[in-house]
């Protein structure tokens, strides 16, 4: 039995020594663990820890699980301590008419949702959690709607095409170009952007009605009406969804399936990768189909004997070849069937015909081909029958014409013609076809087209593209020689009137200021026929292909919609839990307590003298002008630059000093006015600067590597991107809020607010906070580096000669784009192991707030120096207490995303600490009984940071260490702090 | 402090709550800024000009926490803590339908007090309530 854990309505079940779980439920996306001893867990049982950890399940995107580090503690939104990866790449949706991510579009804005169905945007709004839309992807695929919003007064434009699509959106709505994603703003008349022009058929709730009860089954065995019924097949209602997956396949088997009565075998014959399609199908249905076989095959026509490799699906239940027949698939020889179109037809909704049809068109009717060289042949739907039956299939066809008739597609009259008759009966062709008109011809190809058949979907796609740009060609044609004939009748003479349309050939002028011309022009002579246009054009395998923006217009104000997809897209950046990228650094010296002892009281002094602290304390440096963007976009790189450091400071840091991600522009001028006179200071709360002895050495080798020995000194610096780092998250946290509203609200809390991977909010405040980080790095390195200068003074040596060396920078709050191997879905998006039907290296946003990144040996994003040895870590322990140099373990990529702990973790709220503790108590306390000499901006600070308040950094490190995510090289215990 | 507005320190483990309340809204939005004050500073200081302050939002909750944001943002910018906050808070439906608050704080110059940070405003646990007798807030700060 599981070993479980009940902390205040929360249960975990224990996974295994110091791993705890809690199981997925309700709306989370992943499991919950928590790294704890029972003594840890206690701690935070009675608090909104768990509850937190579990709320960041909720994240859409989220991989594997959430997992709260053994120091994890109550913090906003996330815990602090807390782990979450979510999948970093773009995915996007795919409505009608250009583009594809829905970022804001105007109500009308087509959708097209699963099976073949389109709706308006803002009709939407009521049920788009039911809903699925349709994605482009590499493939087309269908993914849930997990987000649907409304924005009011937005300025919109119109965007038209060379092939006539249009549609409005406002300016930050991305386009799928030839070059990624693009906002409209970017782009221009004449840029490429890739339509996906099959719209659907407008969707709606179809008449509820049985189609088939077990009554139909009576005379089958009870076994075969269970596996029915066991799958909820039976009765069989018209709004099942199994009941659309089942129309398909009907429609399809109709014209290439067969039935083997004797295995009970549902035979299907296509394009192995149509055969997929079928295949899925099957499964919706809930029955298991085979493998595709294939098989060579002699075909004789007119005298010639060739070969041909035919590919077969088949199902192989007894019960789902009945349900198919009963639905309307014919048994044994179709010529010889009295088949029809099924009973139920009428009765269904458009969308639902239309599934059926399009399926028996992928099977039965012919491509797009070009008749003439610029027109296109009408697609034929024909088959045989023996004579007899000839009536059923003419009945059969004239059903199907009616069905397009009332989808607003014309045909022609169905056909009958005698035909090769074998030995033992008269046969009959019987034929029906679309009409060619280009308006039909694009309505047909555009809401019902094919189905299970790639080669003709893909046909159908350069059929669209193709009549649409000559119909656009036509249009202009036919607006020009209006335009010339009213010219040529207000006086204008020939000439001029030629000269003004030089874009078409003179001669096309003449004739129409001349002869004057009924009915719409034709194409110029030059105008490429369909063969050679689909040479040109790509289809790709979702069906997109590339067009040409030919205008974009202002389009007044309106109210916009935005919906987000499951797929890819369901990548999140969470904000809220990144606040002020603090971190750790930890400088070496060569000096020992012994040199220090004595000196204490001068050097907390000087340190707190010329180390800024506090509220209002100023920085190291002043940063005006562009210089402050310098720090955002270079990091330690413009501290070496300027002075506060040296080369090898760079090479002791966590990415060398620098985000190459950074992109200062998206900080506002409001962060920035914050940040310029607090480069270089410490700030308050629980930032420090401590100098401390390595009082004991766990693993001689590494801490060899690291530099590190007993009694050495060595000063800790913990502080972050102070006032720019929360303004930039807040602002960030607001701008999600007003554009992802509602995202937001299906969240538990608003401070989880996350911004879509690949949508432009999550690129803009990714660049922003590693601009912060860089920020964050430099303001540590101008208080190491002034550290230096008064060691000096008060040692009277230089620092060099003190050799005060960096040994390491890492930041603990902090998302960070990395690789790791994850479960993946089929598709290949990061998803929780449980959904996964893979494993993968996959690039994922890493979430660490209040967790240190801790890479074992090995990770090439290990600075070299400690590549085979692990990443230092550094974890601050309280002012009483010790702190500890850990490095990455092995078990970190596996268990946490490479991370552990990053401190001791809060257990007192500080007004209950300023209550218990005096700060003038608590410093002579520190001072007289451990000799620690401690120096604050305010007495409250002290007491709010009193030992006590803290969890046991010993228990926090022991889990790290037992666990195997960062192991135990040294510890140290203060010797001077200072704080705000 | 304001006049009419009270707030309350509440404790909370990584940071501090204020609970505030007042008889107009703008009240207890000033008496919730009070409370950012108190948890900065004991120190009651009498110096100091006031500024004033318009800020607007798209709804109650995002009022305050701009507002809040907003006073923040003052502090290190003027180098100034505010202080004794006058707020009046209205909702213009028009085309945008805004929530304006205009109120006024007094800056007392950090260098003559003993004054710790609060690093931000935080949306967690926020709660506006209207009440027989008025409003009532409450509000974390990350600290």
């Amino acid at each position: 039995m599981t070993e479980t854990y009940d902390a205040d309505g929360i249960t975990l079940e224990k996974v295994r020594d110091y791993v705890w779980e809690i199981p997925r439920e309700g709306d989370m996306r992943a499991p919950a663990r928590v790294l704890a001893s029972e003594a840890l867990l206690e701690e935070i049982s009675d608090d909104k820890t768990l509850q937190q950890i579990k709320n960041t399940t909720h994240l859409p995107g989220i991989t594997t699980y959430a997992v709260c580090m053994p120091d994890g503690h109550q913090g906003y939104g996330f815990p602090v301590g807390g782990v979450g990866a979510m999948d970093a790449e773009n995915g996007c949706i795919s409505p009608g008419a250009v583009g594809y991510d829905i970022n804001c579009l105007s109500g009308d804005a087509e959708v097209l949702l699963s099976f073949g169905r389109r709706r308006r945007i803002e009709e939407l709004a009521s049920d788009f959690e039911d809903e699925r839309v349709v994605v482009a992807g590499d493939d087309l695929v269908e993914s849930d709607v997990r987000l649907f919003t409304e924005t009011e007064d937005q300025q919109v434009y119109e965007v038209e095409t060379e092939t006539g699509e249009t549609i409005v959106a406002t300016g930050d709505h991305p386009f799928r170009t030839p070059e990624g994603m693009v906002e409209l703003d970017e782009l221009s008349v004449g840029d490429n952007v890739f339509v996906h022009p099959f719209r659907g058929i407008e969707d709606e709730e179809p008449d509820e009605f049985t189609v088939l009860t077990e009554e139909d089954f009576t005379a089958e065995n009870p076994q075969l009406r269970r596996v029915l019924k066991e799958r909820g097949l039976l009765p069989l209602k018209s709004t099942d969804e199994e009941f659309n997956h089942l129309l398909k396949l009907v429609g399809f088997h109709t014209g290439d399936g067969a039935f083997s009565e004797s295995s009970g075998h549902t035979w299907f014959y296509g394009d192995p990768e149509d055969l997929d399609e079928i295949r899925e199908d099957i499964r919706q249905v809930g029955f298991k189909p085979s493998r595709i076989y294939e098989r060579e095959r002699n075909h004789e026509i007119d005298g010639n004997e060739f070969e041909r490799i035919e590919y077969s699906v088949r199902g192989t239940s007894k019960a789902f070849m009945k349900l198919l027949q009963k639905l309307g698939a014919p048994r044994g020889k179709k010529a010889e069937s009295d088949f029809t179109i099924p009973w139920y037809f009428d009765r269904l909704a458009d969308w639902q015909q239309a599934l059926y049809l399009s399926a028996s068109f992928g099977a039965e009717m012919n491509a797009p081909a070009a008749m003439a060289d610029k027109n296109l042949y009408c697609p034929k739907i024909s088959h045989n029958r023996i004579r007899e039956r000839a009536d059923d299939g003419e009945r059969f066809l004239r059903g199907i014409a009616d069905a397009l008739n009332d989808l607003g597609i014309e045909t022609n009259r169905v056909e009958r013609f005698e035909t090769d008759s074998n030995a033992d009966h008269e046969m009959v062709r019987l034929r029906l076809g679309v009409k060619n008109d280009p308006e039909n011809l694009l309505r047909f190809f555009t809401t019902v087209g094919y189905r299970y058949n790639r080669g003709k979907q893909r046909k159908a796609v350069e059929a669209v593209q193709y009549l649409k740009y000559k119909e656009a060609v036509i249009d202009r044609r036919a607006e020009i020689a209006e335009e010339a004939a009213a010219m040529a009748d207000g006086g204008v003479a020939a000439n001029e009137v030629k000269a003004a349309f030089d874009e078409v050939n003179e001669r096309f002028v003449e004739r129409n200021i001349w002869s004057g011309r009924d009915g719409r022009p034709r194409p110029p002579e030059d105008f490429p026929g369909f063969e050679e246009f689909c040479e040109e054009i790509d289809v790709r395998e979702n069906f997109t292909v590339e067009t040409t923006i030919s205008s974009i217009e202002e389009s007044g104000t309106g109210t916009v919609y935005d919906i987000g997809v499951e797929h890819n897209a369901h990548n999140f950046l969470a904000n809220g839990f990144v606040v002020s990228n603090c971190g750790v650094r930890m400088m070496k010296t060569n000096l020992t307590y012994d040199d220090v002892q004595g000196k204490e009281e001068e050097l907390v002094d000087q340190l707190f003298a010329n180390v800024p602290s506090g509220l209002g304390g100023g920085g190291v440096h002043q940063a005006d002008g562009r210089e402050l963007d310098e720090i955002l976009e270079r990091g330690v790189d413009w501290a070496v630059d300027n002075g506060y450091g040296v080369e090898d400071d760079l090479l002791h840091c966590e990415d060398e000093g620098r985000r190459p991600d950074a992109d200062p522009s998206k900080i506002s001028k409001k962060a920035k006015d914050r940040g310029r006179n607090q480069v270089g200071s410490l700030g308050s709360g629980n930032h420090f600067l401590e100098v401390q002895r390595v009082t004991d050495v766990y693993l001689d080798d590494v801490a060899g590597a690291y530099g590190l020995e007993e009694d050495q000194i060595v000063v800790l610096i913990h502080c972050g991107s102070r006032g720019l780092g929360h303004q930039t998250c807040n602002d960030y946290l607001r701008d999600i809020e007003k554009r992802h509203k509602g995202l937001l609200d299906q969240l538990p809390d608003k401070e989880l607010a996350a911004a879509p991977a690949g949508s432009r909010l999550a690129e803009d405040y990714y660049g922003a906070m590693c601009a912060a980080i860089n920020y964050a790095w430099v303001n540590r390195q101008l208080i190491m580096h002034r550290t230096r200068r008064v060691f000096e003074k008060v040692f009277g040596r230089d620092w060099q000669g003190m050799e005060m060396h960096l040994l390491y920078d890492v930041a603990h709050n902090i998302a960070k784009k990395e690789t790791h191997e994850v479960g993946l879905d089929s598709a290949g998006n990061a998803v929780p192991h449980e959904d996964a039907v893979d494993t993968g290296e996959r690039e994922l946003y890493v979430h660490r707030k209040g967790a240190t990144r801790a890479f074992p040996a090995g990770r090439p994003e290990i600075p070299d120096v400690y590549e085979h040895v692990g990443q230092p870590i550094i974890i601050p322990g309280s002012m009483g207490a010790g702190s500890y140099v850990l490095r990455g373990g092995e078990a970190s990529m596996t268990t946490t995303f490479g991370s552990t702990a990053h401190g001791a973790g809060r257990l007192m709220s500080r007004t209950q600490a300023k209550n218990e503790y005096w700060g003038g108590d608590v410093q002579d306390e520190l001072r007289e009984q451990q000799g620690i000499y401690v120096k604050a901006q305010s007495g409250a600070t002290v007491a709010e940071e009193a030992p006590g308040v803290y969890k046991d950094v010993d228990e926090v490190v022991r889990v790290s260490d037992e666990l195997g995510i960062g192991d135990k090289v040294a510890r140290t215990f203060p010797v001077a702090n200072i704080k705000g | 402090m304001t006049a009419d507005g009270t707030f309350e320190l509440r404790e909370h483990t990584a940071d501090v709550g204020v609970a505030a309340t007042g008889p107009t809204l703008g009240a207890a939005f000033a008496a919730v800024a009070d409370g950012l004050a108190a948890a900065q500073s004991d120190d009651v200081a009498e110096s100091g000009d006031r500024f004033d302050l318009t800020v607007r939002a798209e709804g109650r909750e995002a009022l305050l926490f701009d507002y809040l944001d907003e006073l923040v943002y003052q502090r290190d910018v003027r180098n100034v803590l505010p202080v004794d906050h006058e707020a009046t808070v209205e909702r213009d439906a028009g085309d945008g339908d805004e929530w304006v608050l205009t109120g006024t704080a007094r800056g007392v110059p950090l260098g003559e007090i003993h004054a710790r940070e609060v690093k931000a405003v935080t949306y967690s646990e926020m709660r506006i309530e209207e009440t027989d007798d008025g409003w009532e807030i409450y509000v974390v700060f990350d600290v």
